[in-house]
């Protein structure tokens, strides 16, 4: 016993040497502040999950479709990038409300720890008139890993991302650095491998009649390596900047986009850019997306930057100002 | 950190109440800290480990049933969290391992080893940090936390008789290395 009772005793001992920071406590107070006010509003129906406005990209990815429906919003064919972005009829859902299927992903997303990547299954996507829902009844989901610091957010650009330029900490109009992630806005793009899990997840819901079923997934291995700087003003209005690293080998993009899509060709920093703006995007609870995007090249690498908002009153010059501000 | 004070506070927390989440907090902090820290496999990461575990508290709290203690759950909620982290560390660590090459280094505050005054005092918790995580957890609970061993089957959701033999392989691997030591002092002793 011996053994055991020293144990015990050093534990009594060193727990009472331990003391908590003072800052711990204000920085959880914070912390939790922000998630009563977060599940607060989620009980009401109102909680705004902004993750996966890039869905469309995930669809479109998967499957590399071609409808007769469809008609070309515009189209880039540089060097090794050829990318089609179509805008479709019948886009709207009608077996399932955006608002239950971004109840659905909160709830897994809640669930994954740190770095995870889900695969969500929703059966009533399935019924939709949409082939590309029908197909694709999966949406993929993660919790990503955030870097606040900008030093430290600065070199993962610099070394992971290859950007021979930095990034500013300030945009136009007062917006700061708030966070850095590795992949776009929202959702995950997934690649084939997403097809692998459809099946073992369609038995699931059969088997127990749930019209919503998930599993955690290995991180996804898309084509393209995206990283994900977030800038926000004291209005809480946020503007995304995505830089996007193309293989060098041949890349076909084809990416969707519901018909009511609008859509300008302008210039950033004298480089062919595309504007678009999207009212009826699934995944923000205002239904809009805006961005900006447009090919540069580094090098031999190709780059793909998107400047975009999720916030109805970020306008579009705005945009148009932090895409220049950003290539300075 | 008594049951009886925090459960009417658990209860009015569950319908969002701010007040009620900052007097669970202050009733749980140094249980919730201490625990947290004898588990970590790195010190310098308790404090946002501590804050997960908060956070989790509060979108988990729904699911917690009320006639039960909140003890044993409050644990489990804690030893999952730890786990998740070490779990998602080698992503965090990829991300900036290259970065860090470079010659950039994050900065961590509260790097110090809080127990690094009395280390010298300290004999055996050196050895336990030393063990995988699945014996530490077994040693932190039973002999920090006095949980029984169905107890602690019950907090990691294992089978009895996993405890019992992580318990008796941890215990075997404390006193090897205890008496290892007692051996090389005695060594040192006659050198001397």
């Amino acid at each position: 016993m011996f053994i055991e009772k020293k144990v015990r005793n050093e534990y009594e001992y060193a727990a009472g040497k331990l003391h908590i920071d003072p800052a711990l406590d204000s920085k959880i107070e914070r912390v939790a502040k922000m998630e009563l006010a977060g599940k607060w509003r989620l009980h009401k129906g109102m909680r705004f999950r902004p993750k996966l406005v890039h869905v469309a990209a995930a669809f479109a990815l998967l499957t590399g479709f071609g409808y007769a429906t469809h008609s070309l919003l515009y189209k880039i064919d540089e060097g090794s990038v050829r990318m089609e972005v179509q805008a479709h009829k019948d886009f709207t859902l009608t077996q399932i409300t955006p608002e239950e299927i971004r109840l659905g992903l909160a709830n897994v997303e809640n669930k994954l720890a740190t770095g995870e990547t889900a695969l969500v299954y929703f059966a009533a996507l399935e019924k939709e008139k949409h082939p590309l829902f029908q197909q694709n009844p999966t949406i993929g989901i993660e919790k990503p890993d955030i870097v606040k610091d900008w030093k430290a957010w600065t070199a993962v650009l610099s070394e992971e991302a290859s950007l021979s330029h930095a990034l500013p900490h300030e945009l136009p109009d007062s917006f700061s650095f708030l966070e850095g992630k590795q992949g776009t806005p929202y959702g995950v793009m997934m690649g084939q491998e997403g097809q692998q899990w459809l099946h073992e997840l369609q038995e699931e819901s059969k088997e127990t009649g749930k019209s919503v079923v998930w599993k955690v997934v290995p991180q996804a291995t898309s084509p393209i390596e995206a990283y994900t700087s977030l800038y926000e003003n004291k209005q809480k209005e946020r503007i995304f900047v995505t830089v996007e690293k193309f293989p060098k080998e041949q890349l076909d993009v084809q990416l969707s986009t519901p018909e009511t899509t609008k859509y300008d060709a302008v210039t950033v920093s004298g480089k062919k850019a595309h504007y678009t703006k999207n009212d009826q995007f699934l995944f923000s609870e205002s239904g809009q997306y805006q961005e900006l995007s447009w090919l540069d090249q580094d090098g031999e690498q190709p780059i793909m930057y998107r400047v975009a908002t999720d916030s109805p009153t970020v306008s579009k010059e705005m945009l148009l100002q932090a895409a220049k501000a950003s290539q300075q | 950190m008594k049951e009886e004070n925090v459960k009417p506070w658990l209860i009015r927390m569950r319908r969002g109440e701010e007040e009620a989440f900052q007097e669970v907090y202050r009733a749980t902090r140094t249980y919730a800290y201490n625990l947290i820290y004898f588990l970590a496999p790195h010190k310098q990461d308790v404090d946002d480990m501590m804050s997960e575990v908060y956070v989790e508290l509060i979108r988990s709290i729904d699911r917690y049933d009320v006639e039960q203690p909140f003890i044993p759950w409050f644990n489990g909620l804690i030893v999952r969290q730890v786990r998740n982290w070490n779990r998602s560390i080698w992503r965090r660590f990829r991300l900036l391992e290259r970065v860090k090459e470079k010659g950039y280094e994050a900065p961590v505050a509260g790097m110090e080893d809080k127990l690094g005054a009395i280390s010298d005092e300290l004999e055996v918790i050196p050895a336990v940090e030393k063990l995988s995580f699945k014996l530490k957890e077994i040693v932190v609970l039973r002999y920090y936390q006095n949980c029984s061993l169905e107890e602690i089957a019950a907090i990691l959701q294992i089978p009895l008789g996993t405890v019992k033999s992580r318990h008796h392989l941890a215990m075997k691997k404390l006193r090897e290395h205890f008496e290892h030591r007692i051996n090389h002092e005695e060594a040192s002793f006659h050198v001397h």
